[in-house]
């Protein structure tokens, strides 16, 4: 092994650095100084060791920030639009108005063409359909080819619906109180009770002789008023075993219920009588002449009584 | 051992160590610190992946960016545009690996030595990771991992997925990011299309987007793309000849319709509507495609309007050109147009230049209407006082009793009084002491229940002066009230967003034009034909002195000391509010110290705007109902007039009202004052 000697003055030191060791070490930290300004291997290797080490390094800064932002807002417009799309979805293919009702909240809308809902105003009761919007009003828009659309938006006190031109403008609107939308529901749950549960039946429950042999005394308008589309009754081919009469009046209609057994199942069909006739079929009934026309109610609905 | 020689070997060993320890301290420093370096997205192009949010014109035109890029491969852009950002930002792009050696040497002998000059060595990829991942901080530890993400991006892609990865990011300012955007907002052409004098322009931009904002700064956006020009000359793209040539080029700069710049009163309005409903990040980072109710010509009519009466009311006033970018030290304006059926904005100006001050002076603004808001109290009177326009009241100095407080003394524009007239001559000419008379009779909450029923929100005080506009309201609560006389009584709620669609169009939300009728049709319309006198021979006859000769309806409004001057008018389809004022409530008044009134200072904007706005359109009436007629009357007694009288007026009354024009069946003379005093 070599000693290492400190040499004492300067000519040794000068001999050393320029000894042929020490030109060539000067000459390679040179030459690798020239290839790398030619040849880049310094950028090249620190590059290649953060391209392996990528995959491990944090998603940061503001590139990859900004990413999930957009990700967020993304997820959370989607969530809107899927809702909407959602409750455009069962709106169309709700078979009632109640259906659609029961999944808006306060503030949210949708929009059903004019034909569908023509098909879900047939099926609201008489009574608060007509309270709604006369059909003579509809059948004018649907011939004036203007009503293009239907907006129903859940409010706090009800539900207003607007019946749209093309360009969305409005052509009529109307609100549909909470105390009818409450009504419509109620009804919507009858079909499969009797005429017991429900309270406003339960002091005028006939048997369906009695009700039909009434009935059948009375003039053929008397009868059109009371039971205006007759042939929903005879579609039924089950047993009709009772009838019943509400106590409360919507608009001039007051509800018939009709009971209708199959074996042990009972279900309520809901039929509206013009106000009139009702009272006239009651009054024979009950071996009365017609009564009074009655009193308003606090909910808008008129009591028979 | 001499002395220095043992020096020299102290220096030597120390310098040794210190190179030993030095390279150690680097090589630890590197790995301790790339360790957290950001990970970079692969592939490169995922940068530009956001969907921007888009809002489009009524007219179906994007006026419009948000956020996101809109990207293009680099076969779509300009080749000058490549060749001009190589040549500025960093010439031997094609040549380094993420660091331009010459260039750190040339950099750190300039910050060396020449003292006040500072120059930087970033190249192109370094500016890519500096936007992609950094903040601005300058810090010697920021630059050296900026440094590092350069090299791993030169590492893992080519040269042609950087530039392109970069000319897609970088800001050009007014919101336009990446190079089509830029192309489209101040062009209106792909990029692919710039020219080289074009592309010169753009490219000089990055280094500084507001400095060199052509739209503001054209004088200093011209020299950056003169620097632009000689270096890609310098660099041997292109010849001086060449450069010199493209310099010399017409530039012109954004066609009407095209993209608008980020900053404007409608899009600001536009935005801050929705971030109220989805919150920021939604709509500057999800993609929303928003339809608003713009109309890009009448935008462009109504700035260009705005733009000409300011410049006139400075000539008036004497304002100084140079104001040092002092908002409050011009006049501004403001001008909002309604559609009358609907309620939606076709045009809104918030004020004299958008860059300057952004308060939005059609909305935020709450600035007395003064006698802009008599409507109001004429319908409230035609409706609860029994009177018709008609009936005749006198113009007197009178003093209204107010309960605990000094009896109110309102004195008219020109400081005299004219005695008996009918209702319609006195709103045509504006005449305050009959409208305090009107408001002591029926006192001020018909007048601000009207004003309601009409749409205006602002705070309104319940005394009698409510009636000359005392209390504050925004144009757009102007523009909007007054449509609901233009339609007859029913009334609109004015929007600006028709629909709002996620970007894979989806709806969101889509307006729902109800109205509901607010006022009475044959009252609204009364009120209606006395205002079509101001226009026609009132205080707003300027309108028709300027040539706007379509049948209208307005009302001129100016407040005491001439703070505010106001000209509200309606077509039958159109409502447009214009204000002027100082943003600081100072008096306008002329060399002379006369002040200017709505006529003088608002009533111009609006005509010369209707005139551009309802160029080629049909004569449009207002609808007249059923039980209107028209009665030739002696403006100062109210009597029946022959119709060739030229003194005579017309006025319009209710069926009721007739009677008091036909003979009576006692024979006596018909009397119309109908009580007015």
């Amino acid at each position: 092994m070599t000693e290492w000697i400190e040499p004492k003055d300067g000519r040794p030191w000068a001999a050393r650095i320029f000894s042929r060791q020490g030109v060539l070490t000067a000459l390679a930290a040179l030459a690798m100084l020239a290839s790398e300004a030619k040849l880049h291997w310094v950028e090249r290797s620190v590059g290649a060791y953060l391209v392996s080490t990528n995959a491990d390094r944090p998603e940061s800064g503001a590139i990859w920030e900004k990413g999930r932002k957009a990700q967020t807002a993304r997820m959370a417009v989607d969530k809107l639009a899927a809702d909407r799309e959602a409750n455009q979805r069962l709106a169309r293919n709700a078979g009632t108005l109640n259906e659609i009702i029961a999944s808006l909240s306060p503030g949210q809308g949708v929009m059903l063409s004019a034909e569908h809902f023509r098909e879900l105003y047939q099926k609201i009761p008489q009574g608060i359909a007509a309270e709604m919007i006369s059909p003579f009003d509809l059948l004018r828009f649907a011939s004036e080819r203007q009503w293009n659309r239907v907006y129903l938006e859940q409010s706090a006190d009800g539900l207003m619906v607007y019946l749209l031109a093309p360009n969305n403008h409005v052509l009529r609107q109307f609100k549909v109180a909470s105390a009818n939308l409450a009504l419509m529901a109620r009804k919507s749950a009858m079909a499969s009770q009797s005429l017991e549960d429900l309270p406003s039946f339960q002091n005028r429950i006939y048997s369906a002789e009695r009700f039909f042999a009434a009935l059948a005394s009375l003039p053929e308008e008397d009868r059109r008023g009371l039971i205006p589309q007759p042939e929903r009754l005879l579609e039924v081919s089950e047993q009709i075993s009772r009838v019943g009469i509400s106590d409360e009046a919507l608009a001039g209609f007051i509800d018939v219920g009709v009971e209708i057994r199959s074996g042990s199942q009972r279900r309520v069909l809901l039929l509206q009588g013009q106000d009139w006739a009702v009272w006239r079929l009651r009054s024979l009934l009950e071996g009365k002449t017609p009564a009074a026309r009655g009193a308003k109610t606090s909910q808008g609905t008129y009591s028979a009584q | 051992m001499t002395v220095w020689l043992r020096r020299l070997r102290a220096a030597f060993y120390s310098g040794l160590l210190l190179l030993g320890l030095g390279a150690a301290g680097l090589l630890i420093f590197f790995f301790v610190s790339v360790r957290d370096l950001p990970r970079v997205p692969e592939p490169l192009s995922r940068i530009i992946e956001t969907p921007p949010t888009e809002i489009y014109a009524a007219t179906g035109e994007r006026i419009m960016l948000i956020g996101g890029r809109e990207a293009v491969p680099l076969t779509g852009v300009s080749p000058f545009f490549i060749q001009a950002v190589i040549a500025t930002e960093d010439h031997r792009f094609w040549g380094h690996h993420g660091i331009d050696h010459l260039r750190i040497l040339k950099a750190f002998w300039v910050n060396l030595f020449r003292t006040g000059r500072v120059e930087g060595a970033s190249t192109i990829t370094q500016q890519l990771a500096k936007n992609l991942f950094f903040s601005f901080q300058r810090t010697y530890l920021r630059k050296f991992r900026e440094l590092a993400v350069a090299l791993q991006i030169e590492a893992r892609y080519n040269k042609t997925e950087i530039l392109e990865a970069y000319v897609n990011q970088i800001a050009f300012g007014v919101g336009a990011h990446g190079i089509e955007q830029a192309s489209q907002v101040f062009f209106g052409k792909p990029a692919l299309q710039l020219s080289l004098a074009e592309a010169a322009l753009l490219a000089g931009l990055p280094k500084s987007p507001t400095r060199y904002n052509p739209l503001r700064h054209f004088e200093r956006a011209r020299e950056r793309q003169k620097v632009v020009l000689a270096r890609m000359a310098a660099v041997g793209y292109i010849s001086t000849d060449e450069a010199e040539t493209a310099f010399q080029a017409r530039l012109n700069l954004r066609p009407p319709g095209g993209l608008q710049p980020a900053g404007s009163y409608f899009l600001d309005l536009v935005l801050k509507d929705l971030e109220e409903r989805y919150g920021s990040e939604v709509v500057h980072h999800a993609g929303l495609k928003v339809f608003t109710t713009l109309d890009p010509q009448l935008q462009a009519w109504a700035a260009e309007s705005v733009q000409n009466g300011l410049t006139r009311l400075d000539q008036v006033l004497r304002v100084p050109a140079a104001v040092g970018g002092d908002a409050g030290a011009h006049p501004q304006g403001a001008l909002v147009a309604v559609e009358a059926h609907s309620g939606a904005v076709r045009a809104l100006v918030g004020g004299r230049d958008y860059a300057e001050t952004e308060f939005n002076r059609a909305l935020q603004n709450n600035r007395q209407p003064g006698s802009g808001f008599k409507p109001f109290l004429y319908y409230a009177v035609l409706e609860k006082g029994g009177l018709s326009p008609a009936t005749v009241v006198v113009d007197q100095k009178v003093a209204i009793p107010v309960p605990g407080q000094p009896a109110w003394i309102p004195r008219n524009f020109s400081g005299e009084h004219e005695g008996p007239m009918i209702l319609k001559r006195a709103l045509a000419h504006s005449v305050n002491s009959v409208a305090a008379q009107l408001v002591g009779r029926i006192g001020p909450k018909p007048v601000i229940d009207t004003a309601r029923r009409c749409g205006i929100k602002s705070p309104l005080a319940p005394v009698p002066s409510v009636a000359l506009g005392t209390s504050g309201v925004s144009p757009l609560e102007m523009a909007a009230a007054f449509a609901s006389l233009a339609t007859g009584g029913i009334q609109h709620e004015p929007f600006w967003i028709r629909r709002v669609e996620d970007s894979s169009g989806r709806i969101l939300e889509e307006r729902i034009l109800s109205s509901r009728r607010t006022l009475d049709a044959a009252i609204a319309f009364q009120v209606v034909d006395m205002m079509r006198a101001v226009v026609d021979e009132g205080t707003g006859a300027t309108v028709r002195q300027l040539g706007f000769q379509l049948p209208a309806a307005g009302k001129t409004g100016t407040t005491d000391e001439f703070n505010d001057a106001w000209f509200t008018g309606f077509t039958p389809t159109l409502s447009v509010c214009v204000w002027v004022g100082f943003d600081r409530g100072m008096s306008m008044r002329d060399a002379q110290g006369r002040g200017i009134t709505g006529a003088r200072g608002a009533a111009p904007i609006w005509a010369e705007f209707m005139r551009k706005a309802t160029e080629g359109e049909p004569r449009r009436d207002f609808a007249v109902p059923s039980d209107i007629r028209f009665v030739q009357v002696n403006p100062v007694n109210g009597q029946p007039a022959m119709p060739w009288n030229p003194r005579s007026m017309e006025v319009a009354l209710r069926g009721g009202q007739l009677k008091a024009f036909l003979p009576s069946s006692d024979g006596r003379e018909p009397s119309p004052t109908g009580g007015g005093n």
